[in-house]
């Protein structure tokens, strides 16, 4: 182990050859690290990689075959839920637990309400409560909302909240950050130094190395189970963590664009197209070529999405894809025209969760592989088996479930499916949120390969260096209108932000300051 | 006291007053004896039946689960007060009561133990308890006592037991409703039960609880109109279960759960009431009756689901 610094002082957590095995498949082999309090550490890993395993064995939510933990010296094996919060361990799953029809400060203490003499919820104390923990959070919520207006930002940091709420020594963060804009997660980064300062211990668990990097005082990274590294900060650097969690050192994340891609025709144009919730937009994009659409969040990357999906059409302008006037009024008039889009939140939009693989992979080959509208099952596997080797998709069963792959497999199932119709158009929102380094490579060499074949690329993104590494092309979102462009060779992450945040260019020296 | 989703559910009832009030004051105007303390004491027991019943409904709806065997659990216990009252005397009423509750407990355990659907489970539930209904009384008839009548309905004063009951149990539902942590849970079981079994509600809890409430208001319902026609039926209860799921949606909760208030099943019921009473001075065929509840229930689901997708 490279700390040694630390060995003067007793760490909160020692987790000591931790090992979990599901029937004959081992998820996590001999891993042991410890933390101090008032430390953050960085858990990393590809998709599967035992994260979130090690994360629930500590947080009660499943039980341990071999090894020991002990918090503060003493003990620990929490049996349930319960019992880890109670020894003051508390987790923020990645799947928010928000009620929808109850107000932030009623969803935060659910269950713990303050009452009085009568056994009634004290509503107001409650609220006022709740507001007292948000504004030393540093958060702009207001105690009163309902959790089904909240965005996905707000609705994350209500989850933290309430874990905070409960004074934790331990907080296990589950990707915080995945579903959050750049600003929204450096706003959680800021609130772990805060927490990390009052003496608490936190773990969380990210994809984005940069914020690894940044905020972690140790990184423990796993793969296939086993630990990899184990690091202090300024003792390990990007590259390290890249081949511990793939083994490898990992080349060319990005494919090779062509240069000839500005001479292709048009294949896809939007006139003054736009809708309710969408102010005219115009834009092209050529075969071959990746358009790049950039914008702080909510700037309406969600409704132009949907609209060329034909989910919440347009209602006015032209469209137009190979020249021809299109009509997209509907989800199945998108694909007839050849539009194939993958949308950000894969397990409600892009899935259907509880279907075996198979099912999932078919949905929308099935045209081809039918005789007289009744399906052909033995063309259904062999597509299936065929679209699992293309696209490297690691099962070993294609009849489980869909929602048992990791989440880059998950992607993977949804790009097989809309590329087998031969798409002419390829709407990506968001493509590798949650997904590891090694699988995002793969989809950007997946599309890389797609645009040599001629289909057109819009791709939405909160991640520049997505954006940078991928597109021929940048185009910046501001309020739903564009408010720039930018050409491949004038690429930087400060003239995407800045163009990003406003439509009015202001002199050049205000970008470099 | 009010803050957050209580004032919110607050405001889904006014619609309902709204409407309450257009009615009243449009029945008065039309008849200026609609204001007369007789008149009132006589809808007020009209009320109380279709409010007990309403408010069970309402209460499955806040935890996203629907009660199709209001009606049948309605026939059952007139059913049970015509053949009990005679006997038993008083002791009719808790067993009535219970024999609703049990209802209850059959419907929640298919849903909870073997994860039928609410809506089926209920109906089928509805069927079973409409079986045993017309084995105890086949055609109506039986007896039920005077003296129940005497002490419950025989006043022609407004603030007469019908009245008290009703706002009783209404003053003790909103507070259950508003401020304690049992309908807490059910709203929030009622709005995401995932998320809410995530932050620890029990789903065997909530469903036990709702269905057996349920249960017993609707046996209550029964009781007190066996009591005010002095006799049972087994078809009675039919025309209820349709106008409770619609007096509900129209008091402002919604169908999907999570969200309404108790005094929005109140209004909405009282509404109903007039609305029924003015057809009945109409004279109106009870068929086309039938036909207008089905379509006031299509109203109003149009008006509150337009206003739930305008918010999402």
């Amino acid at each position: 182990m490279p700390d040694r610094t630390d060995a003067d002082t007793t760490p909160l957590l020692v987790v000591e050859a931790m090992s979990k095995a599901f029937g004959r498949n081992s998820v996590l082999k001999g891993v042991s690290f410890s933390l101090h309090a008032g430390e953050v550490l960085a858990l990393v890993g590809e998709n599967g990689a035992g994260k979130s395993t090690l994360m629930n064995i500590l947080s009660g939510g499943l039980g341990h075959d071999h090894g020991r933990m002990s918090l503060d010296g003493a003990a620990f094996a929490p049996s349930t839920p319960t019992e880890a919060a109670a020894a003051g361990v508390a987790i923020v799953h990645q799947e928010t637990t928000i009620l929808p029809d109850l107000s932030v400060a009623e969803t935060i203490y659910f269950g713990s309400e303050p009452r009085n003499a009568l056994g009634l919820i004290r509503q107001n104390e409650l609220h006022a409560r709740a507001a007292r923990l948000l504004a030393d959070l540093g958060f702009a919520i207001s105690p009163h909302r309902l959790g089904r207006d909240l965005s996905a930002a707000e609705r994350q940091m209500v989850e933290i909240a309430g874990a905070v709420s409960r004074s934790p020594r331990l907080l296990i963060l589950d990707e915080p950050t995945a579903s959050l804009s750049a600003a929204a997660a450096a706003s959680v980064l800021q609130l772990m130094a805060r927490l990390k300062a009052t003496g608490m211990a936190i773990i969380f668990i990210s994809h984005r190395l940069s914020e690894v990097i940044e905020s972690a005082d140790r990184v423990v990274v796993l793969k296939d189970g086993e630990m990899t590294l184990q690091a202090v900060r300024g003792a390990f650097t990007r590259d390290d963590l890249v081949v511990a969690m793939v083994g490898r050192t990992l080349s060319n994340i990005f494919p090779e664009r062509p240069a000839e891609v500005t001479t292709q025709p048009e294949r896809f144009a939007l006139k003054a197209a736009g809708n309710a919730g969408l102010p005219p937009i115009d834009l092209c994009v050529r075969r071959g070529e990746v358009l790049g659409i950039a914008g702080l969040e909510g700037q309406g990357q969600k409704p132009l999405a949907d609209a060329l999906c034909g989910l919440r059409p347009f209602t006015c302008g032209r469209i137009e894809i190979d020249g021809q006037l299109l009509r997209l009024r509907s989800p199945a008039a998108a694909i007839a025209a050849g539009i194939a889009s993958i949308p950000d939140d894969r397990r409600t939009e892009g899935l259907a969760l509880t279907l075996p693989i198979r099912l999932n992979l078919s949905l929308f080959a099935l045209r081809q592989g039918s005789r007289f509208g009744f399906l052909s099952v033995s063309h259904e596997a062999d597509f299936a088996e065929a679209a699992r080797r293309r696209y490297d998709i690691k099962t070993v069963d294609l009849e489980q479930p869909v929602s048992q792959l990791s989440g880059g497999n998950q992607q993977k199932v949804v790009f097989a499916r809309w590329l087998a119709g031969e798409p002419r158009l390829l709407v990506l929102y968001e493509p590798t949120k949650g997904v590891d380094v090694e699988t995002e490579s793969e989809i950007y060499h997946l599309i890389g390969s797609l645009t040599q074949r001629g289909v057109a690329v819009l791709l939405i993104s909160g991640d520049l260096l997505e954006l940078i590494g991928l597109s021929d092309r940048i185009v910046t979102l501001y309020e739903g209108r564009i408010s720039g462009e930018i050409a491949r060779h004038a690429f930087s992450e400060e003239a995407i932000m800045h163009l990003a945040s406003g439509p009015a260019p202001a002199p050049r020296e205000a970008v470099d300051a | 006291m009010l803050e957050g989703s209580i004032r919110r559910n607050l405001l889904t009832t006014l619609p309902a007053l709204v409407l309450l009030v257009a009615m009243a004051a449009i029945t008065a105007s039309a008849s200026p004896s609609f204001l007369g303390e007789t008149n009132l004491a006589n809808l007020s027991s009209r009320l109380l039946p279709m409010a007990l019943a309403t408010l069970g409904q309402a209460i499955v709806l806040f935890a996203g689960c629907i009660d199709l065997s209001v009606g049948s659990i309605i026939s059952l216990a007139t059913a049970v007060m015509a053949t009990l009252s005679v006997p038993l005397g008083w002791t009719a009423v808790p067993v009535s009561l219970g024999i609703g509750a049990l209802c209850g407990v059959v419907t929640a355990a298919g849903i909870d133990r073997f994860r039928i659907n609410p809506l089926v489970m209920s109906l089928a539930s509805a069927a079973m308890i409409k079986g045993v209904t017309l084995l105890i009384l086949p055609s109506p008839g039986g007896e039920v006592d005077y003296g129940f009548y005497a002490v419950l309905f025989e006043s022609e004063r407004l603030l007469a037991p019908p009245l008290i009951i009703t706002i009783a149990v209404f003053a003790l539902a909103t507070v259950l409703f508003g401020w304690s942590r049992m309908g807490r849970n059910i709203y929030g079981y009622g709005s995401d039960p995932r998320a809410a079994f995530a932050r620890g509600a029990s789903p065997q809890r909530v469903v036990y609880s709702v269905y057996v409430i349920s249960g017993v208001l609707a046996a209550a319902a029964g009781t007190v109109l066996s009591i005010r026609i002095l006799s049972g039926d087994p078809l009675i209860g039919d025309a209820y279960t349709l106008d409770t799921v619609s007096a509900a949606i129209l008091g402002g909760v919604a169908l999907t759960g999570g969200r309404g208030n108790v005094l929005g099943a109140l209004f909405a019921a009282a509404a109903l009431v007039l609305i029924n009473n003015t057809f009945n001075l109409l004279e109106l065929d009870t068929n086309l009756q039938s036909i207008a509840k089905g379509l006031i229930f299509i109203l109003a689901l149009v008006f509150f689901m337009r206003g739930k997708a305008g918010e999402a």
